[in-house]
């Protein structure tokens, strides 16, 4: 298995209560799969990811991504874990606006340990033509395609995407879910998608269904749809 | 409450660093402005008043017979005249006390302490002895074979700058050595009957061109002296009067960097707040009111700090003010910080800073709300000089650093302006002990003598040994500074005067000392055009060489040309340098020095330079530390979202510093380094203010030493400061860290 949890608890602080976002969360995703984590706001959805990402640590149980444990992880550990095996998306692209759009695929190939060409990826995406153009001359839909293209360019085991089409209109979405799931087929990169939009749930191999902090509902779906075909 | 008040104190409890970082730097500039400017203002009042009640003299004469109806005169010619005697009396082997006797009309001595004498076994004390040696009251001692008590500490008008003799020899106060004394009339009857009687004379305007006239008309004159160029009392104005330029001038650019930094600090505070701005906009919330909200922290910040800063001046004020007054025989009549300088201290941080802070948040606010919203670190557009720079090579890390460095230039330039302001006042103290090393170092090693006997009058022969020279006192035109003219055989081996190579330079020519070189701006080449002192004769002479002493303003020539400028018989001397003791008839002796007794002076002499400067280091050194800390702080919360993103994308924190805080550096070197010439420009002024109307001047050095331990010093704290806040940053969750990015 890519991913193993078990009985993954995470809490915050609220005020002079405790708020557990998660609470005894087991799972395990196995390598290639293309995952969708649904659900409605503050079911613990991001949190989740976020976790599997190594940029948050659970409170309680155990987490095991690409055979690392990250509860037990140092934060030297958990750097190489994020530097090595993941790939983050996320809603509103996180760019870096002072770097061209190169220059921002090339933020993660310089790190990684075998990256691919960037020309290459940026074709993929299309965006080779505007390598040069810095995030602000471009739309919504062609920025969330560089985070997607950075993301790619270390060729990572797990890709993570928060959101990924939540800020982008219908046609832009189904764009970038189209480039999603070329990246798993193409390089059978496991995918954890997190999204509150059930319409995607259809192209993926599996859905997870969170409701307050629980799994509520996990079941192969076994792409029933592709993602030309999505509609919402 | 306001609700958007309530923001205020969990903003402070989340930027505890920033803000009460920026407290303390507003309080520490505002104690140093306070506290100087408010002893400046005490000293002045005290001065006056010290003037006005003791009545000081408007003259010193010696008439030439007896007056037949002084009271008469007096009444005549609207003056009042009082004759008072004095003696020097040796205490112990190092200090020698000059003994008044009490007056009552003309420089009436004032009480610092203790009680004024009643009877004739008791005495005042000079509070600058007194406080140098602290002798208390109560004290017993014997003066000229007759003991006394010590009831009293006492200033005199005429001895305001207590020094023993008025030639360049003397001129050095050294208030171990030598201090003054009263006693009554009575006393002075049996202690001294024969001591020395002079006349003191106190017009109604101050003028005494009028009285000199009449009294050379009734008794006639053998000596007369204005107050105006007595150097006891000339000394003290021009020492007190260029403290007070010092004492004024300096912590008022320092307020105003402070206020210029916490201005810049909270404006770039404002902007980042712009997306939350924009929300509150949108929801209907006016620019004003806004605008408002945002400068309740920094007019909190400015207030509070020129408030404590004001309340602790108080506390500082006191042991300065006794400190300067150890030095200066005023008595401290007024012990306030004056209102109008607390009004300022209080108003100036407040002033400066809150209305550039609202051009900050009103120019911000202008915008549209969206504007403001979308306009997060995410999607802000890069300026044109970003946009113009097209990086292909050198490694990527290196590129980025590249560009976080032209993104970030304003916050640079204003790291480096910090580092500037903290180089500069670091380097301050640096090249004030520099140049203390040096002049202490470089006091004496041209001189190899031990004594110097000044004779009675010149002769022509020596029997006793030594080495004979002729020595003049001379004055500029304007008669602002006197000096001595030292003539010197050309074989002379006990005074070797040298250039700046350290070369001797032969004395065959005209040579001047750098103390005067500087004080009368000469170089080689120029001319130099003085006053004989006694004969107001005047004569130009060129500048030929400059021997490095900056000990004593100086002119050194061939003895024998000397003599001739002075009128003096070819082969005369009136002077004997010696290595070792001589046995000159005393009659013959006007005066002896020993270098024993000129270095005690001398270090006496720098105490005060010493301690008032290093003082005023040591605070400039800590506003420095929290300026460069309160700008790294900023930097960093700044770059909260790079850095999180990077630390998201798999960066080492090693590599993170490099990238996105890497050119904070090279800001901090560059202000550092721009700080050198801004320090060795102003310094130059500063200290020839300083030491303007004395002998000697300071000469400016800064040692690679200095210069690097201020540099490690500086970027220990920039490390440190970056590390503090560094930590704080990845400290957050980047995953929350990056949703606050774009809210």
């Amino acid at each position: 298995m890519l991913i193993e949890l078990n009985k993954v608890g995470r809490k915050y602080q609220m005020g002079q209560g405790e708020f557990w976002a998660l609470k005894n969360v087991t799972l395990s995703i196995p390598e290639g799969q293309l995952v969708t984590i649904l659900g409605p706001s503050g079911s613990g959805k991001s949190t989740l990811l976020n976790i599997m990402g190594g940029i948050d640590h659970a409170d309680t149980g155990t987490v095991r991504v690409t055979g690392v444990d990250l509860s037990h992880a140092s934060e030297r550990d958990l750097t190489q874990f994020r530097r090595d095996t993941v790939g983050f998306v996320f809603q509103f692209f996180n760019l870096i606006p002072n770097l061209t759009v190169r220059e921002n695929v090339e933020v993660t190939a310089d790190i990684a340990k075998k990256p691919l060409f960037i020309d290459e990826v940026l074709d993929a995406v299309g965006l080779l033509p505007m390598a040069d153009r810095f995030p602000s001359e471009l739309s919504g839909g062609e920025q969330q395609r560089v985070s997607l293209a950075r993301a790619v360019i270390k060729n990572p085991s797990l890709l993570l995407a928060d959101e990924p089409t939540g800020s982008l209109d219908f046609a832009t979405s189904r764009d970038i879910l189209r480039l999603l799931v070329q990246v798993n087929e193409i390089y059978h990169t496991t995918i954890v998608l997190v999204t509150h939009n059930a319409a995607i749930a259809d192209m993926t191999d599996r859905v997870i269904r969170l409701r307050s902090g629980e799994v509520e509902e996990d079941r192969l779906v076994g792409r029933l749809i592709k993602a030309e075909e999505v509609t919402w | 409450m306001n609700t958007l008040l309530k923001r205020l104190p969990r903003t402070i409890r989340s930027n505890q660093w920033l803000v009460y970082g920026s407290i303390t730097l507003v309080m520490l500039a505002c104690m140093l402005y306070a506290s100087l400017n408010a002893m400046i203002v005490d000293i002045h009042e005290s001065r006056s008043r010290f003037e006005s009640e003791s009545r000081i003299e408007s003259a010193t004469f010696l008439p030439q017979k007896p007056f037949a109806d002084l009271s008469s005169f007096e009444h005549d010619n609207g003056l009042v005249i009082e004759r008072r005697r004095e003696v020097d009396a040796s205490v112990n082997s190092s200090l020698t006390l000059r003994v008044f006797e009490r007056t009552t009309r003309v420089d009436i001595p004032a009480i610092t302490a203790g009680r004024d004498v009643q009877t004739d076994d008791e005495m005042l004390l000079g509070q600058t002895v007194a406080t140098a040696l602290k002798i208390p009251l109560g004290t017993k001692m014997t003066l000229l074979g007759h003991s006394f008590t010590v009831v009293g500490f006492a200033a005199v008008p005429d001895y305001m700058y207590p020094i023993r003799t008025t030639d360049d020899a003397g001129i050095i106060l050294d208030p171990k050595a030598f201090g003054i004394a009263v006693i009554t009339p009575a006393a002075m009857d049996t202690c001294a009957p024969k001591a020395l009687a002079t006349w003191h004379i106190r017009t109604v305007d101050g003028t005494t061109a009028t009285a000199r006239q009449a009294l050379n008309e009734t008794v006639g004159l053998t000596y007369w002296q204005d107050i105006t160029t007595n150097l006891r009392y000339t000394l003290a104005i021009v020492k007190l009067e260029g403290a007070a330029s010092v004492s004024t001038s300096m912590p008022l650019v320092i307020l105003l960097l402070a206020c210029l930094l916490l201005a810049a600090a909270q404006g770039r505070m404002v902007r980042m707040q712009r997306a939350q701005l924009g929300t509150l906009k949108a929801m209907g919330y006016s620019t004003w009111e806004l605008v408002l909200q945002e400068l309740a922290l920094p007019a909190l910040i400015a207030l509070s700090g020129s408030v404590l800063g004001v309340l602790s001046s108080i506390l500082t004020m006191r042991p300065m003010l006794n400190f300067m007054l150890s030095y200066f025989s005023v008595p401290l009549y007024v012990a306030t910080v004056p209102w109008r300088v607390a009004i300022i201290g209080i108003v100036a941080p407040v002033f400066f800073t809150v209305p550039a802070v609202a051009v900050v948040a009103a120019r911000l606010l202008g915008q549209a709300p969206v504007k403001l919203m979308q306009a997060t670190a995410l999607s802000t557009r890069p300026g044109l000089l970003e946009r113009s720079l097209h990086l292909k090579r050198g490694s990527f890390q290196n590129r980025f650093a590249v560009r976080a460095a032209i993104r970030g230039l304003t916050r640079l330039t204003l790291l480096m302006l910090g580092a500037m302001l903290a180089g500069y006042l670091l380097l301050f103290g640096g090249a004030m002990r520099d140049s203390m090393s040096t002049l202490v170092r470089g006091a004496f090693q041209d001189t190899q003598y031990n004594y110097t006997y000044v004779l009675t009058a010149p002769r022509l022969e020596n029997p006793w040994g030594g080495e004979a020279l002729t020595s003049e006192r001379f004055t500029t035109t304007d008669g602002r500074l006197t000096f001595q003219v030292v003539g010197l055989p050309a074989t002379s081996t006990l005074f070797v005067p040298h250039d700046s190579k350290g070369q001797a330079i032969p004395i065959d020519r005209i040579i001047i000392t750098r103390a005067l070189a500087q004080k009368l701006n000469l170089k080689i080449g120029d001319s130099l055009t003085m006053q004989q002192a006694a004969t107001g004769q005047e004569v130009t002479l060129p500048v030929d060489a400059v021997a490095e002493m900056y000990t004593t303003a100086t002119v050194i020539m061939p003895q024998e040309r000397l003599n001739s400028i002075v009128g003096a018989p070819l082969g005369s001397f009136n002077a004997v340098l010696s290595a070792t003791s001589l046995q000159i008839p005393t009659q013959d002796v006007l005066t002896t020095l020993s270098m024993a007794q000129s270095r005690a002076a001398f270090n006496s002499a720098i105490m005060p330079l010493w301690v008032a400067l290093g003082s005023v280091a040591v605070i400039a050194v800590f506003i420095a530390l929290l300026a460069l800390s309160i700008v790294t702080t900023l930097t960093v919360e700044e770059e909260r979202f790079t850095i999180s993103l990077l630390k998201v994308l798999g960066y080492r924190p090693e590599e993170l510093n490099r990238m996105v805080l890497g050119s904070g550096i090279v800001a901090v070197a560059t202000g550092f380094i721009l700080g050198i010439p801004l320090l060795l420009a102003s310094l130059g002024k500063l200290l020839s203010t300083t030491t303007s109307g004395i002998s000697f001047s300071l000469p400016i050095r800064l040692s690679p030493l200095s210069i690097l331990v201020c540099a490690v010093i500086m970027l220990a704290t920039y490390l440190v400061s970056l590390r503090a806040a560094r930590r704080k940053v990845l400290g957050v969750q980047m995953a929350v860290s990056l949703k606050a990015a774009r809210e």
